[in-house]
């Protein structure tokens, strides 16, 4: 008998792409990165604990580098009650480009480094910029690939309708 | 009697794993690569290259699918830029039910976006690789590698590409890429895929033989390693943990990579190469309507101009 291919697939790989994008309504998947001054910074001290702004950045992407200051007013307007924003610099070259290249432009967000794109692969981040909020309960509750200038009022009337807990 | 519905198919599982006197199992890897463009093959003297079309009819009559893995380290396409054989050469890869090609320097003779599209539906795997099309986006070609189970083994296969194979590339293509060094990515994801539970790995690195065998040298836990771009015949070499094969140039060879794993996690390998020939070996057919239904729209075009 001739299996049908779409059998096979489920049976012998849908296993394995179990672990596909994280998309709204997800739990956003814990990590460990260390930060611009070498300290290990942990998913347990952001996530489940207020709101969080995830982004994906690197130094050579121009959309990335647009985002940056939407994100940085978004902190300012929102930071009071409890919004943390963490940027995940997917550089290759880790340090040696990600640290001139905020020395040279200092930003008040958390930076980390993922240049081994271990978080990319469990936030399962397709292409930069894209950025995730995350709500207290550390569920998904916004997910943008792209970069966009429609960020900003999007993110806000979400943490405006949420009332910022 | 008839048996309750799970005990039923709780045997039709087990009948799909191997037989295991001694708590052996075993798997087999399917590799390819460097077909360089070659749907059909050509008697073509001094170069004899069989061609997909060969290869396509021994594994569909050949192949166990539930206790194999099939993979290619790159290379499919031609040099050339030419959209419509490499729709040809990916949709009979995806038919073929290829798990993973690794993406070679040639599969990006038409061009990055094109490349892009190709990756829709596509077995094409590159997990060290982002292209940018734009400035303000740069797209990871392959987030995740890949983890399958056969034959009862859970098997983790992940490619990557060595930035050398660039070396003599146009900026213009070079500086849309962002390679991340294998040296750095590879220890990282087989770490990954162990945590996963993948009890077989198999790197399809794209690259320099040297550089690849300094790798597998450096890895702790890879299994087996798919050498592209070569174009070299390398008959399970040992490197360290790992073995490295490789089927030659022209696509002209199919290697079979048999794996045994004891129930103590030892492995034993056995490889041998399928040649195969354009006079002799058979035809698949459904490759040979695409070559057919590719000549018919190159002739179309050439009446066109």
């Amino acid at each position: 008998m001739r299996v049908p291919p779409w059998l096979l697939l489920a049976l012998f790989v849908l296993p394995g792409l179990a672990a596909g994008a994280v998309e709204p309504g997800d739990k956003a998947p814990p990590f460990v990165n260390p930060d611009l001054q070498k300290r290990h910074v942990w998913s347990r001290d952001y996530l489940a604990r207020g709101w969080v702004i995830v982004d994906f950045f690197a130094t050579d992407c121009e959309g990335c580098k647009k985002e940056l200051p939407i994100l940085e007013r978004l902190f300012a307007d929102h930071q009071e009650r409890g919004l943390s924003v963490l940027v995940f610099a997917t550089d290759s070259e880790g340090d040696q480009v990600v640290q001139p290249y905020f020395q040279e432009h200092p930003t008040p967000l958390t930076v980390l480094i993922d240049r081994y794109q271990v978080a990319v692969r469990k936030y399962g981040v397709s292409e930069i910029p894209t950025v995730f909020l995350v709500d207290p309960e550390g569920v998904i509750a916004l997910k943008k690939v792209g970069y966009s200038e429609e960020l900003y009022a999007q993110v806000s009337a979400l943490l405006s309708a949420e009332g910022m807990r | 009697m008839r048996l309750p519905a799970v005990v039923a198919a709780l045997l039709a599982c087990a009948s799909l794993l191997p037989a295991a006197g001694n708590g052996e199992q075993s798997i087999t890897v399917y590799y390819s690569s460097s077909l360089n463009g070659n749907l059909d093959g050509c008697q073509c003297r001094g170069n004899p290259r069989a061609g997909l079309v060969k290869r396509a009819a021994w594994l569909r009559a050949q192949r166990e699918v539930e206790r194999s893995v099939l993979v290619d380290a790159g290379d499919i396409l031609d040099v050339y830029p030419d959209d419509l054989l490499a729709r040809g050469i990916l949709e009979s890869y995806a038919d073929l039910g290829y798990d993973a090609v690794a993406v070679g320097d040639q599969e990006f003779a038409n061009g990055i976006d094109r490349l892009l599209e190709y990756r829709e539906g596509s077995p094409l795997l590159s997990n060290n690789l982002a292209l940018c099309p734009d400035e303000n986006r740069c797209v990871f070609f392959s987030v995740q590698p890949l983890l399958i189970s056969r034959s009862g083994i859970r098997v983790g296969v992940f490619a990557l590409i060595d930035p050398e194979v660039f070396a003599l590339y146009p900026g213009e293509l070079t500086n849309a890429l962002k390679i991340s060094a294998p040296a750095d990515l590879a220890p990282v994801i087989l770490e990954e895929l162990r945590e996963e539970g993948a009890e077989l790995t198999i790197l399809l690195y794209h690259g320099p033989y040297e550089r690849a065998r300094e790798l597998a040298l450096q890895l702790r836990g890879l299994d087996v390693l798919v050498l592209g771009h070569e174009q070299r015949l390398i008959d399970a070499e040992a490197a360290g943990d790992t073995t490295i094969v490789s089927p030659g140039a022209e696509g002209n060879r199919l290697g079979i990579l048999t794996v045994s794993l004891d129930p103590r996690g030892r492995r034993r390998v056995d490889n041998r190469f399928e040649l195969f020939r354009w006079e002799t070996s058979p035809d698949d057919p459904a490759v040979r309507r695409r070559i057919a239904e590719y000549r018919e729209a190159m002739r179309g075009r050439v009446i066109e101009r």
